[in-house]
């Protein structure tokens, strides 16, 4: 094993393990802190929920479970969503929403020059994100820790606003939210979404998907979900 | 930017309003790390926007590991060098560390092992950088808080070995001069008057944290210590007139105390270069 690996695996263990280095504790002390400097920042709400010291001990059983991978430092609560997820950790459905929330701040796409622009059919804001969860997420808080479960599982759509960067949100079901994902890739006009919809599911009653399709589209289009 | 004495400050998210706010004369650059800002649209892409109109900007990167031995990530380095070159900055630089092993990150800058061995293929990572930016790459030495017993080369000499094996510059930090001198019972203008201050085209100053047991921790996260200063005034008598910047990333105070702090930057300026600097 070469030095780097021996000092990095070192200072990511639960404890220093031995190493010639001298001090090595306090680079381990630094890395940690770093570590859950950026983490903590990235899920304010599930601490509120679960509280400081339930937290804290999660973000060590992630570093004693390999720790990051990314190498972007900004990235590495995404790596604890898909940990808390794998490892089926309390909570990790709220991680993943929060962690939605700011993938879709930080998503790349240039939405002011887009939302200036006309297209034909249905073009989904491109930083749209879609999280489906068996509770619903967003009422999670300090006051509110528990949340029964839906009967079938509910899609949220989380999306950046144009010129304001505002964050959005918008609940749908599965059914809809497959037509939108495809409708993300492809785009298209409204009545393929739907005749797509229909091969899938011959036996849905065409009418009502056009009324629902149609209703989620108009609240998507309302706040720049659809640009 | 202009070449020359000039002051900055590490541009952080918390001071953004404040220095929005504040005047165009207060600093005369901004330093930020292109991986904070890679890929990233919204409030990160405006802000980054607005602070660029107001301020040249030097990158100073974090994750290219280039004291590792893992290999390079490729799309790392090819998104800082775009990056670098959106915002024009003069020159590009990263730390002296290891960052990764085994394609595990620390996110945490560590001590390299100072071989003969490990410099020459230090300086070759740095040149591999450097052959995809279209301006000069520095490299920066870091703040230690332990030796390896295999060090074969003293810090200065191993930051000349590489410097001069990559044929690059550096970005002196008088404040991890300063720790490591501490650290390792050192004289700090000692290792200033061995380190290739020749080459460096910047210089980095910051607050550090005294512990109990004896060691100064580099934690941008206080003013700078009045030790530092004399340090500064010695290494810009042998660099010559290069970029001076602030860094201060942990209990960010109010902008003012740092331009307190920039106006004395200025000052030693001053007494070194003569008033027109």
């Amino acid at each position: 094993m070469s030095v780097d690996e021996r000092l990095v695996q070192s200072v990511l263990a639960r404890e220093v393990r031995p190493l010639e280095l001298p001090h090595a504790e306090v680079y381990r002390g630094l890395v940690r802190g770093n570590l859950r400097s950026v983490i903590r920042n990235a899920f304010p709400v599930t601490i509120e929920v679960e509280g400081d010291e339930a937290f804290d001990a999660r973000v060590e059983d992630f570093l004693e479970a390999g720790g990051p991978t990314t190498s972007l430092y900004r990235d590495i609560p995404g790596d604890v969503v898909d940990w808390a997820l794998e490892s089926g950790q309390p909570l990790a459905d709220l991680m993943h929403y929060e962690w939605l929330e700011l993938v879709a701040a930080r998503h790349p796409a240039d939405l002011d020059a887009l939302a200036d622009t006309d297209v034909e059919g249905v073009r989904l804001n491109p930083t749209l994100q879609f999280g489906m969860y068996q509770r619903q997420v967003h009422l999670l808080s300090a006051k509110r820790p528990e949340l029964p479960e839906e009967p079938s599982p509910v899609v949220y759509l989380v999306w950046r606003r144009p010129r304001t960067d505002e964050l959005a949100f918008h609940r749908i079901g599965l059914l809809l939210a497959r037509a939108l994902a495809y409708a993300q890739v492809h785009g298209g006009e409204r009545s393929s979404l739907i005749d797509r919809l229909m091969d899938d599911h011959p036996e849905l009653d065409r009418d009502a998907i056009v009324e629902r399709l149609g209703e989620t589209l108009d609240a998507l289009a309302e706040r720049d979900g659809i640009l | 930017m202009a070449p020359g004495f000039q002051v900055g400050l590490g541009y952080r998210r918390a001071l953004h309003q404040e220095l929005m706010d504040a005047s165009k004369e207060s600093i005369d650059f901004v330093e930020l790390a292109p991986e904070n800002y890679l890929g990233l649209g919204g409030e990160w892409r405006r802000r980054l926007e607005a602070i660029s109109r107001r301020w040249p900007v030097i990158t100073h990167g974090l994750a290219l590991s280039l004291g590792g031995s893992d290999p390079l990530d490729g799309a790392l380095v090819t998104g800082v060098a775009e990056f670098v070159e959106a915002v024009a900055s003069p020159w590009h630089s990263d730390h002296l560390c290891v960052g990764r092993a085994h394609g595990q990150h620390t996110h945490e800058l560590l001590p390299i092992e100072m071989t003969r061995a490990r410099a020459a293929m230090v300086a070759a990572r740095v040149r591999d950088v450097a052959s995809n930016l279209n301006v000069p790459m520095a490299v920066e030495n870091i703040s230690a808080y332990g030796r390896w017993p295999s060090d074969e080369l003293a810090e200065a000499d191993f930051v000349t070995e590489v410097v001069e094996r990559a044929d690059c510059a550096l970005l002196l930090d008088v404040n991890n001069v300063v720790v490591n001198a501490t650290n390792f019972g050192e004289d700090p203008l000692e290792v200033l008057k061995r380190l290739p201050l020749e080459r460096a085209v910047q210089i980095h100053v910051a607050g550090f944290e005294a512990r109990e047991e004896g060691l100064l921790i580099d934690t941008h996260g206080s003013p700078v210590d009045s030790s530092v200063w004399p340090v500064l005034e010695a290494a810009l008598q042998r660099t010559g007139p290069v970029p001076v910047l602030l860094e201060r990333d942990n209990d960010i105070p109010p902008l003012a105390d740092l331009l307190d702090e920039i106006s004395v930057i200025r000052a030693i300026g001053e007494r070194v270069f003569g008033a027109s600097s």
